[in-house]
């Protein structure tokens, strides 16, 4: 058996890391971007991951996160000049679950409408709260390395997490009232 | 369950990216093959950059950002500035000879230096556009190892700048960028403007800062993870320092940019980011 040249092991090296984190880093892209641009964006992040894949962490979740770093960063840089931001604001899906879908069989017009409200309050959150949110939310990252993806310190995120949250909730508080469509307790809770 | 639970948890079912949906596995598969053949493909060769993006923002002066070529000619897509063809072939072990502290190029090498940079520049299609370059005198002149680097300066802000392997002639292969920034003016006492600034990927990555200095400007050191403390020559208005390796990458140039220490001519010191 002739033995594996570096390029190879590469490669082989790369096609690991690649079916390890390639369902997870998509879903964190469709999140960020239009449709359109998820494959590109993709496409970059996964070169610098093959350009630096000796700074992929070895650990699974680590290796995850990682990479999500570096898409962050792809997404970023192609953000330049005028319109360069430091923060990515997380898309919500624009329709409620499909019919089909058996968790939302029994949707309630109630749960549909608390939906709602939560799309708009969302909408009214900045680029930073969005992101911190969605890194828990959506990525599932615990804080510490949701704090790596964004650069931060652990506290800092933590920080972050709790004002995002607040915000989200003030503006949740703060929509005008819309008609039940059936005699049920109010579901605001008292403060 | 607490209300912030209740609305993570409602968040969770707007999530735009269920996985209810996966992707199909001949999409996956085609995205792998495409990563797998561009890496593959510049690791095997000298490949063009990854951009050519120049960043001019506000009122204040910023010049384009190099985009260290690793082979071909890229034209600048604003302000004057020429990319030159770099080092072709390039082997990591090249490297060997680099030293993170300059040294000066003695008086009387000084002259050849310059004109073979100049003669390179003047050579690279488009070299012409810089009349400049006859008159531009030298800035900078270093050497780290068998590295070279000259900084060519001219009127107006014009600047020059080539890095080759000295060990061999200077058309087997160099770096380099030659123009005026946009806005150009002249820096206050301690203003730093960075011209360039990034990584090339050739068979060996390089990272590489360099632009003006104002007058009060004395020194800057980097503190690399890799090769320690690296020092920069600060001459004739002019910084610049380079080393082996990616670590000026796109991460923290377009993020945080890159921390430099800067002392001045008054004995202090200050810590500053270098960044467009």
């Amino acid at each position: 058996m002739s033995p594996i040249t570096p390029a190879a092991e590469k490669e082989r090296t790369f096609r690991a890391v690649y079916a390890l984190a390639h369902r997870d880093l998509e879903r964190f892209v469709r999140r960020r971007v239009g449709p359109d641009a998820v494959d590109d964006v993709l496409a970059d992040t996964f070169l610098v991951v093959w350009r630096r894949l000796r700074d992929v962490p070895t650990t699974p979740e680590d290796a995850r996160a990682w990479t999500f770093a570096v898409a962050r960063n792809v997404l970023l840089t192609q953000r330049r000049g005028d319109d360069r931001r430091h923060a990515l604001g997380v898309r919500l899906a624009a329709q409620p679950p499909s019919e089909e879908d058996e968790a939302v069989e029994a949707v309630e017009a109630d749960a549909i409408a608390r939906r709602v409200d939560l799309g708009r309050a969302w909408i009214f959150l900045s680029d930073v709260h969005q992101e911190a949110l969605g890194l828990t939310v959506f990525e599932g990252l615990d804080a510490v390395r949701a704090a790596a993806v964004l650069g931060i310190s652990p506290v800092a995120y933590r920080l972050r997490l709790t004002r995002a949250r607040r915000a989200l909730r003030l503006h949740l508080d703060h929509q005008p009232q819309r008609p039940r469509t059936r005699a049920a307790a109010p579901d605001r809770s008292t403060r | 369950m607490n209300r912030t639970r209740q609305i993570e948890t409602a968040l969770r079912t707007m999530d735009a990216a269920p996985d209810r949906h996966p992707t199909s596995n001949a999409r996956i598969d085609v995205l792998l093959e495409r990563v797998v053949v561009a890496g593959t493909a510049e690791d095997r060769a000298p490949a063009p950059p990854t951009t050519a993006a120049f960043a001019h923002r506000g009122p204040k002066p910023r010049a384009a950002r190099l985009l260290l070529l690793t082979g071909g000619l890229v034209a600048a897509t604003t302000a004057g500035l020429l990319l030159i063809p770099s080092m072709l072939g390039v082997e990591e072990s090249a490297y060997a000879s680099w030293t993170a502290v300059p040294e000066a190029l003695p008086a009387q090498e000084r002259p050849e230096a310059a004109e073979d940079c100049r003669s390179a520049q003047l050579a690279t299609p488009g070299g012409d556009a810089h009349p400049q370059l006859d008159d531009a005198t030298v800035a900078i002149a270093e050497r780290r190892g068998a590295w070279i680097t000259v900084v060519l300066a001219g009127a107006d802000g014009f600047s020059a700048t080539c890095t080759a392997d000295a060990s061999a002639p200077f058309g087997d292969g160099w770096i380099g960028s030659a123009g005026i920034p946009t806005d150009w003016e002249l820096l206050g006492p301690r203003e730093l403007l960075v011209s360039s600034l990034g990584v090339a990927h050739s068979s060996g990555p390089l990272s590489m800062a360099e632009g003006y200095a104002g007058p009060d400007v004395t020194g800057m050191t980097y503190d690399s993870a890799e090769h320690g403390t690296v020092v920069a020559t600060v001459s004739g208005g002019h910084f610049a320092f380079w080393m082996p390796g990616d670590e000026l990458d796109d991460d923290l140039v377009f993020t945080t940019g890159v921390p430099v220490d800067v002392t001045y001519n008054d004995g202090s010191t200050d810590s500053v980011n270098l960044r467009f």
